[in-house]
């Protein structure tokens, strides 16, 4: 089933460590002229680093690059560029000030007399290749002033203009329009008919299904397999991507009563974010909201805290109605959210540990105004201590610890505040597994301790693993609440991924 | 993640000593460089410790110090003023009009000009917090739009002749020193007792240092960030209304230049223009610095166009050393 001979870009063997993770061990597989190659897994098995690697960004430890059967090293992301080979990221790199045309030729701008960039040409050339691709915007156009979807296309285009022969494509429908995502198919049959190599990756199953020829799955930086596409179902793709065995979790403990209602939020929605999200959450029990990327978890843990504004419905804390516009307001009710990006949203990292403990303990350390060095010092103390923070001071910065010890600081700093609801937003996010088995007990203590805690995770053995109830989001919709114990992982990525059979109402893509 | 298994965290630690912290921040290397300087002024001029210098040398920074408390907490709190200058001529305008033109007592034209200081800043914060316009433009149009006012009141001549009782909380002495300079020692001492234990004023440290951060950790950003422009517009304030009688005259080009003067003074003290980091002492250590040069190049009978040379240079090699030091400390 394999044939070498005419793979355009083949790779064997890669894999590439990070530190405490092996994100990709011995990879091989290959992508054709004229095919659609399907990349998918779950969050965090190795495709984001596979495609870092194919744009030149990382350098793998070990392994091969071929392309059109000779090896190849990309010590850049202008090399690979320059071998033919593009990504596009899910965050795209356009400049939304230029046209279109100057997105496109970015520093590869054609050039004429002196030197100077020749704008007929570049104009006339980007034209081409929007006509060729059958867009209805103009070389001209302000790239800002363009949809999503055609974003994404001058994306492709600036790929195109590069002579890119491999297309890499990074989850390209997460910002789209069933109507755009349905075009950019179109699109993208016609550049396989004209013999490009396309590698699509991709969350979403049944745009799997339908655009790609082969799909590879990855799992826990491995390759579980390389199928044609026609041999298999929606199902089948998903006990690929989870088929590991479930560990057990000795910690859990024993099942308890719940305790009181903490919150209760009813037909939550913001715009199409989220929409008509309504749940409860306990005293004395973990509850996460597994989604794929995108399906509006964070979204509604932000509205709850008051950080993002325009949110509908009702939300009570425990038993009275409450209305939370602002993050001081959301902490004065008893509540901490530990943000997914502690390093931009939560931490300061040019602080020191100390400090740090100070930011959302203002208040209890300084009764009357005045700032009490004892009083922090004392949290601090009993905080990093509790949580076994690993550092030679608590006047280091925090930029010097690691990512594990920056999330026990974290966690920690709001511990301090005594919560009564704490958020936690991919809590073990970028941490090494001996501290994130630590941080999993430690929110089983804190539930077992009597605090509601709501967990935020893309991380599906985390999820089951922490979890009394596990409120599954799809698209801003939250489709399902499921007891923790007993849950299997086909079944939560079933729901996660929409995988319910054919009811759904919106299958509009043909 | 480069941190190697230690100990655990380190047990109970006492409040750091003043001495420790000294040594820790940049406010010793510049107190020695101060020290130096003054030196070499002992050695090279006889007059540099004559009672008559020192006095015109401390009275002379006092204005710029007491600037220099406002632009500090504004300087950590992530923020910025380039219209202190004009706020200084406004309010020693506004309070000489308040007295000549419409003969109000002193007390009254000292707090008319201290809340046309406050009342610039409050523009400030608002167009800066609210609307979001960056803090180099926001106060760059200010100073335009505070010294055409000042102009526009004295129909550009400034405002001469003012009352004795006024003058007096300039030209006044207490132990041969001038009351501006208590003023200013006050004030500086006010600022950095609140600056270090308020609550207010910690949460600038917090807002300068990632604004995101800050805000969920609870602190109300905006509020914080518009209290400190007032701030600053009324210490400006407070400055131009001494200056002003220190000179007997409200001047239309009263404060020109200040505005960069004091930063760089609060930069070179180990603020940083990022925002998060600084302190009064050491804000106070830079006005003293640049003073101490400046009156150096004055009594070694240089010519006076070098100041601003000079004053530049030393602001860029502060700056330079520090950006070094950083690089070398973050990159190990």
């Amino acid at each position: 089933m394999n044939q070498p001979s005419n793979s355009l870009l083949r790779v064997e063997g890669i894999s590439k460590a990070f530190p405490g993770v092996q994100a990709l061990s011995d990879v091989s597989l290959d992508v054709r002229a004229g095919e659609i190659l399907a990349l998918v897994g779950e969050n965090g098995a190795g495709k984001s680093t596979l495609i870092h690697i194919l744009a030149g960004a990382y350098h793998p430890d070990a392994g091969q690059i071929y392309l059109d059967g000779r090896e190849v090293a990309f010590g850049s992301t202008q090399a690979a560029e320059q071998a033919g080979v593009s990504v596009v990221f899910q965050e795209l790199s356009l400049v939304p000030n230029l046209s279109v045309a100057e997105n496109v030729f970015a520093n590869s701008q054609p050039l004429g007399a002196l030197g100077l960039i020749d704008q007929r040409a570049m104009y006339a050339r980007t034209k081409e290749l929007l006509d060729l691709f059958k867009v209805d915007f103009r070389p001209n156009a302000q790239v800002g002033r363009l949809s999503m979807g055609n974003q994404q296309m001058v994306e492709i285009v600036k790929a195109l203009a590069r002579n890119a022969k491999v297309l890499v494509l990074d989850e390209p429908t997460s910002s789209l329009t069933l109507q755009e995502a349905a075009r950019l198919f179109e699109r993208l049959n016609q550049l396989r008919g004209q013999g490009f190599a396309i590698i699509y990756v991709s969350h979403h199953l049944e745009e799997v299904l339908e655009i790609s020829d082969r799909v590879a799955v990855l799992r826990d930086g491995k390759l579980v397999g390389i199928r044609p596409t026609a041999e298999l179902n929606e199902h089948q793709i998903v006990s690929m991507m989870v088929g590991r065995e479930l560990e057990a979790f000795a910690d859990r403990g024993a099942e308890r009563e719940r305790g009181a209602e903490a919150m209760r939020v009813e037909g939550f929605s913001r715009g199409t974010v989220f929409e008509g999200v309504s749940f409860t959450l306990h005293e004395g029990e973990v509850l996460t909201f597994f989604g794929l990327v995108g399906a509006g978890r964070t979204e509604v843990a932000r509205a709850l805290m008051g950080l993002d504004s325009g949110a509908t419905g009702a939300v009570q804390l425990s038993g009275k109605p409450a209305h939370i516009t602002t993050p001081s307001a959301a902490m004065r009710a008893g509540m901490a959210y530990l943000s997914e990006d502690r390093k931009n949203e939560g931490l300061f990292l040019d602080k020191t540990i100390t400090e740090n403990f100070l930011a959302p303990n203002l208040q209890r350390v300084s009764p009357g105004g005045w700032l009490r060095w004892d009083a922090l010092n004392k949290i601090t103390t009993h905080y990093t201590k509790q949580l076994d923070v690993k550092t030679p001071s608590l006047k280091q910065k925090l930029r010097n610890l690691s990512g594990g010890n920056q999330q026990k600081v974290f966690l920690g700093q709001w511990l301090a505040r005594d919560p009564k609801i704490l958020i936690v937003d991919e809590p073990t996010r970028g941490i090494d597994v001996g501290t994130k088995q630590e941080i999993h007990r430690l929110l089983r203590e804190l539930a077992a301790g009597g605090k509601a805690v709501m967990v935020i995770s893309s991380d599906l053995p985390e999820a089951l693993r922490v979890s009394d109830r596990i409120a599954v989001m799809r698209e801003g919709k939250l489709v399902d609440i499921v007891p923790g114990r007993g849950a299997t992982e086909e079944q939560i990525m079933a729901l996660a991924a929409g995988v319910t059979g054919a009811k759904q109402t919106e299958e509009v893509r043909a | 993640m480069s941190i190697s298994a230690s100990k655990g965290a380190t047990t109970a630690e006492a409040r750091p000593s003043i001495f420790r912290r000294l040594l820790e921040q940049r406010e010793l290397s510049i107190f020695i460089v101060v020290l130096i300087v003054a030196a070499g002024l002992r050695i090279a001029s006889p007059n540099f410790l004559s009672q008559a210098n020192l006095t015109a040398l401390v009275l002379g920074l006092s204005f710029n110090a007491i600037a220099a408390v406002g632009m500090t907490v504004l300087l950590i709190s992530g923020g910025f003023d380039l219209s202190i200058g004009a706020s200084l001529a406004l309010a020693g305008a506004v309070a000489g009009m308040v007295m000549t033109k419409f003969g109000m007592p002193a007390p009254i034209g000292i707090l008319a000009g201290l809340l046309a200081g406050a009342a610039v800043g409050l523009a400030n914060g608002l167009i800066i917090a609210k609307v979001g316009v960056n803090p180099l433009i926001a106060t760059l149009g200010m100073q335009q739009v505070a010294r055409g006012i000042v102009f526009l009141l004295t129909s550009g001549l400034g405002i001469p002749n003012l009352p004795d009782e006024f003058n007096v909380i300039a030209q006044g002495k207490l132990f041969t020193l001038q009351y501006p300079v208590y003023i200013m020692l006050i004030v500086v001492i006010v600022g950095e007792i609140l600056l270090r234990r308020w609550r207010f004023f910690r949460q600038s440290y917090f807002i300068g240092g990632n604004e995101r951060s800050a805000r969920l950790s609870g602190i109300n950003v905006d509020r914080v960030k518009i209290i400190n422009y007032i701030l600053m517009g009324t210490l400006a304030a407070l400055s131009g209304v001494l200056l002003t009688a220190r000179m007997g005259t409200a001047s239309v080009s009263a404060g020109l230049g200040v505005d960069l003067q004091v930063i760089s003074a609060c930069v070179i003290g180990g603020a940083s223009l990022a925002g998060g980091e600084g302190s009064v002492l050491g804000s106070l250590l830079g006005v003293i610095l640049m003073a101490l040069i400046l009156n150096g190049l004055n009594l070694l009978g240089i010519n006076p166009y070098w100041q601003t040379i000079v004053i530049g240079g030393v602001l860029i090699l502060t700056v330079a050393v520090d950006a070094l030091n950083r690089r070398r400390s973050s990159s190990k």
